[in-house]
């Protein structure tokens, strides 16, 4: 994988049909057409305030997340992606992913991606089983995801991405397998893991944790559901190369790695985070507060939501970042990074505590895979 | 005015614990009109925050009231307010011997308690007078006349003309004063005699120094003077005297009779021993004063800093704390498992809990305490005879010949309908009984012979939980005893931790052992791996728990590089180790050291 020291772009799209029961993110309601576009006319002129600030950078990834990003009209996208490469210094390879919901995807809309330059498509399947699908509150079903992925396939998307959701509350190890199984059967170049966090604030969290009428999945089921689609992935080709994600070889998602990789990025749209020129912010999350910070012209950031860290702290965020790597951080990297002995800053001994679960190979310090398991107790003792 | 000792009354108020004493004290106060109703705060000699909330005095205050007499004449009382709990006899002791009697309050409901007869024989011990007075007489439940026969009954002091009061209502306290004008004799001595007086209490005041309390016999002191400590040897320039009112009141000598305080710049107070006598340097007394008890310390444990406590900051609170509390001793000791600390000795478990809060509340400081232990006598088999309070200190099992355990005499004193579960726990905790007594129809003394060992771990809290709180103990040291104790070990995965030994008899090891695996697998919380506990001796496991290792924590989403919300997740869990002391691989919050110590109802 190659990790280059150019700008990842991140654009977010706080817009869904509706919202699913387990979603905490930032996104509302919204599928009229007229304010979508409306929005895409923010975006635009947020990328015209902040392209002179970084002159000299040049961009190889750009991420349209969400929300649901394919909600909006194809054409106001594939505006906001030109003004992107009018504006900013986009490499020619760069890596260009657009989120999508299966039950928002047309032929159409996939080629107007196609046509102004998005190469990657990260389709939002989490479950080829109704079942779950419907109990998820996600608005497609499993033919929905099929289709969507075969379409992109077929359309000219030689990047594709399905993320895949475990640990739901009556999700059976069986009913999991089977989505694995149909999920290789379609051969995506990249799949996206994740365990379902039960958040508050959502309705599952009230489920769980209020009414009590649904319990959480125990970490042991989660556990083994995790290591069962490892290894089915590793049998199919897949390589496991961040906690969460996996891809073909060659297909490691660029833009996700900039996070993990101490890498600049900046976020466009509401709530999006940067971190850039050893500057760390995030943009305001009202929908409302935006579109007035951007029709003054200004950059939509509350002054309090620049954060500066200490250097010891943002070592911190080198290491607990660059451990979600499978293959962890070069030791070299983090002292030039910051001109100091990692052992000087970190005390040896927690390889001795953690023996099993975090190792140095080569000049690598990596988590080993029982250590992803508990990755957070482990991350703690660098922060 | 020659005959200025015939209006001063030196007295104590002696009582049981929640027989009403300090609200006592609030009243005479009050009814002497030192402080306004409207200053006037709940137990107001009892200043600590602490003794307000656990309504206990710890320390002893002095005050000196101005009381106008139906006779015309004022006289001037000094309060030597007390404390009343079990663990703190020496200084009830230190403040007797400073009076002429003392005011012995018993609850008109409940009667005479272990504590008062206690109490009672300290002051006897000083020769007071005892002039007792009937509490709380607003009560329905109050039995005056009855509760007058138990006090000449049981102590043998005429009650008969006993003042009835109700000091939460302000009831009897007019007459009560005019009846301690009258009953408790004025103090004696020659104010152009040789300095003569006892030092009862002190502490550290950071301006003045030392502060001492003291109790003049014989003679005069000045600021000026050149004062000689008798038992340090050591003099100093007294800068200032005065009396407590009860704010500090200086004034130009304290003489033969009164009560009150020297400041003479004293910078340790292990200079100025409570019990020492003061004089002066040049025309020193011949003999110093003699009658104090001296005070041995029954139950040890160590005190060390908690993660992230600096050892000099808590060193500096002991040493302080020791100005306060003649009673208390520390020196310094490691572990293995806890690094650098202090061994403490404490009159009892009580007294060990407030010292460890006072290092909390007023030092703010984080402290480890480990399982409180007694002296052991360990006899080994080359003959020679070791004394040891450490349960690591234990000499190798080889070279012990046998143990001895110091043995008391416990009274205990409850309502006949206890008797039974009494007897029960007293039997669980190795005690033989030695014979009991109706005190009257209703109430019973029961004396037993028991270990310290098994009274100072959860003895106390037993009775009163077994008693709904109507049992009261006493005890003292009888005499050594050999014993089948044992070292109980306590390892965390495979490694021994010896912040958690402690040594038991034989019989208990078991039980013990049981407990506290079970209270650790309730308090450590899961690890990346699984974490043995186990009790043991020596080689033989006797218990084992397992807390069983989590498989996930992880949490893998970070959408659009939100790596601040990570990081404070992150923060937040460190935050949380922090509280944990680290033995090796394992994490163990410090508040399983206390958790192992307390009694368990359901046991």
């Amino acid at each position: 994988m190659t990790i280059t020291s150019d700008i990842g772009l991140y654009i977010h799209v706080p817009f869904c049909i509706r919202k699913c029961r387990y979603c905490r993110f930032l996104s509302f309601t919204c599928s009229e057409n007229k304010l979508l576009a409306e929005y895409a006319d923010a975006l635009i002129r947020e990328i015209r305030i902040r392209y002179g600030e970084w002159p000299y950078r040049k961009i190889d990834s750009i991420y349209i997340g969400g929300g649901t990003p394919s909600i909006m009209p194809a054409e106001d996208m594939g505006r906001v992606v030109k003004e992107i490469k009018d504006n900013f210094f986009v490499s020619h390879d760069c890596e260009i992913t657009i989120e999508a919901n299966p039950a928002t995807i047309t032929e159409d809309k996939l080629k107007t991606y196609l046509d102004c330059g998005i190469n990657r498509i990260s389709i939002g399947v989490q479950s080829f089983d109704n079942a779950i699908l419907n109990f998820l509150g996600r608005v497609h079903d499993k033919n929905d995801a099929i289709s969507a992925v075969r379409l992109a396939k077929k359309t000219g998307f030689d990047n594709v991405n399905i993320d895949l959701m475990f640990g739901i509350p009556g999700q059976t190890m069986k009913m999991w397998r089977d989505s694995i199984r149909q999920c290789l059967f379609l051969r995506p170049e990249h799949i996206s893991l994740y365990s379902l966090q039960i958040e508050e604030g959502t309705p599952f969290y009230d489920m769980i944790y209020v009414d009590k009428v649904l319990s959480e999945v125990s970490e042991n089921v989660d556990r083994d559901m995790f290591s069962q689609a490892l290894m089915m992935m590793d049998d199919a080709g897949y390589h496991h190369y961040e906690i969460s994600n996996a891809s073909l070889p060659g297909f490691e998602s660029r833009h996700n790695l900039k996070y993990w990789s101490y890498n600049d990025y900046l976020g466009l749209g509401p709530g999006a985070s940067s971190f850039i020129g050893g500057q760390r912010f995030k943009n305001c999350e009202s929908v409302s507060e935006y579109l007035k910070f951007i029709k003054s012209g200004m950059p939509p950031v509350k002054p309090e939501k620049v954060e500066t860290y200490s250097e010891r702290e943002e070592m911190g965020i080198f290491v607990f970042t660059g451990l979600r790597k499978t293959e962890g951080f070069s030791i070299n990297d983090f002292e030039n990074t910051f001109k100091k002995d990692f052992f000087d800053v970190y005390d040896p001994s927690i390889l001795e505590k953690y023996k099993g679960f975090i190792e140095i190979d080569g000049l690598n310090l990596k988590l080993t895979e029982k250590g992803l398991d508990v990755s957070n107790k482990i991350m703690a003792e660098f922060v | 005015m020659k005959d200025y000792r015939k209006y001063i009354r030196n007295f104590s108020i002696i009582a049981h614990i929640d027989h009403g004493k300090s609200t006592l004290a609030d009243r005479i106060i009050e009814k002497t009109g030192l402080v306004n109703k409207r200053d006037m705060r709940e137990q107001f000699l009892d200043n600590m925050d602490l003794e307000r909330e656990r309504g206990i005095t710890i320390k002893l205050q002095t005050t000196r009231l101005v009381f106008r007499s139906k006779d015309g004449n004022e006289y001037v009382f000094n309060l030597i307010d007390t404390p009343g709990h079990v663990d703190f006899m020496y200084e009830v002791s230190r403040s007797l011997a400073a009076c002429e009697g003392a005011v012995l309050v018993v609850d008109a409901t409940q009667g005479v308690e272990a504590q008062t007869l206690a109490n009672v024989y300290l002051a006897m011990d000083e020769d007071l007078e005892i002039m007792p007075v009937l509490n709380k007489i607003d009560l329905p439940s109050a039995r005056p006349e009855e509760i007058k026969d138990e006090i000449e009954e049981v102590i043998g002091v005429d009650a008969s003309d006993a003042p009835l009061v109700s000091a939460k209502e302000g009831i009897g306290i007019e007459e009560l004063l005019e009846k301690i004008v009258e009953k408790i004799p004025a103090p004696e001595g020659d104010e152009n005699a040789r300095l003569k007086a006892l030092i009862f209490d002190s502490y550290y005041n950071n301006y003045k120094g030392v502060v001492i309390y003291t109790r003049i016999f014989d003679g005069t002191v000045n600021p000026g003077d050149i004062i000689r400590l008798m038992n340090t040897r050591k003099n100093y320039e007294v800068t200032e005297v005065g009396t407590y009112s009860p704010g500090p009141a200086p004034c130009s000598s304290l003489r033969a009779g009164e009560v009150g305080y020297i400041c003479a710049s004293i910078k340790h107070v292990a200079d100025a021993r409570v019990g020492d006598t003061i004089t002066l340097a040049d025309k020193p007394t011949e003999e110093p004063l003699s009658g104090y008890k001296k005070v041995q310390s029954m139950v040890f444990c160590g005190i060390y800093p908690a993660e992230g406590e600096k050892y000099d900051n808590v060193k500096d609170a002991l040493e302080k704390l020791q100005v306060n509390d003649a009673a208390f001793r520390f020196e310094p000791e490691t572990s293995t498992a806890l690094g650098f600390g202090f061994r403490c000795g404490f009159l009892g478990l009580l007294h060990m809990e407030i010292i460890v809060e006072r290092l909390e509340r007023e030092f703010d400081l984080a402290v480890i305490t480990t399982a409180p232990s007694v002296i052991y006598k360990v006899v080994k088999t080359d003959g020679s005879v070791q004394m040891i309070q450490n349960p690591s200190n234990l000499p190798d099992p080889m070279e012990i010949d046998h143990i001895e355990e110091p043995m008391v005499k416990a009274d205990i004193m409850v309502p006949r309908e206890y008797v039974g579960s009494i007897m029960e726990i007293c039997q669980e905790r190795r005690g033989k009984m030695l014979h009991m007594e109706y005190l009257t129809e209703s109430r019973v003394n029961l004396h037993y012979d028991m270990p310290l060992n098994e009274v100072i771990y959860d003895f106390f809290d037993a009775l009163k939980s077994k008693t709904r709180g109507y049992g009261s103990l006493d005890y003292e040291f009888s005499r050594y005893e050999p014993s089948k104790v044992v070292k109980l070990d306590i390892l965390l995965n495979k490694d021994m931790v010896d912040a958690f030994s402690m040594i038991v008899h034989e019989s208990k090891a078991y039980s013990r052992g049981r407990f506290v695996c079970e209270k650790l697998k309730e308090i450590i919380p899961m690890h990346q791996f699984e974490v043995p506990i186990q009790a043991s001796i020596g080689q033989k496991i006797l218990a084992r728990e397992t807390v069983r290792a989590y498989r996930k924590d992880v949490i893998a989403k970070c959408y659009g590089g939100d790596i601040s919300r990570k990081k404070k997740l992150l923060e937040k869990q460190k935050e949380g180790k922090k509280r944990m002391r680290q033995f090796g691989t394992v994490e163990v919050p410090q508040e399983a050291f206390t958790a192992v110590l307390k009694y368990d109802d359901n046991k």
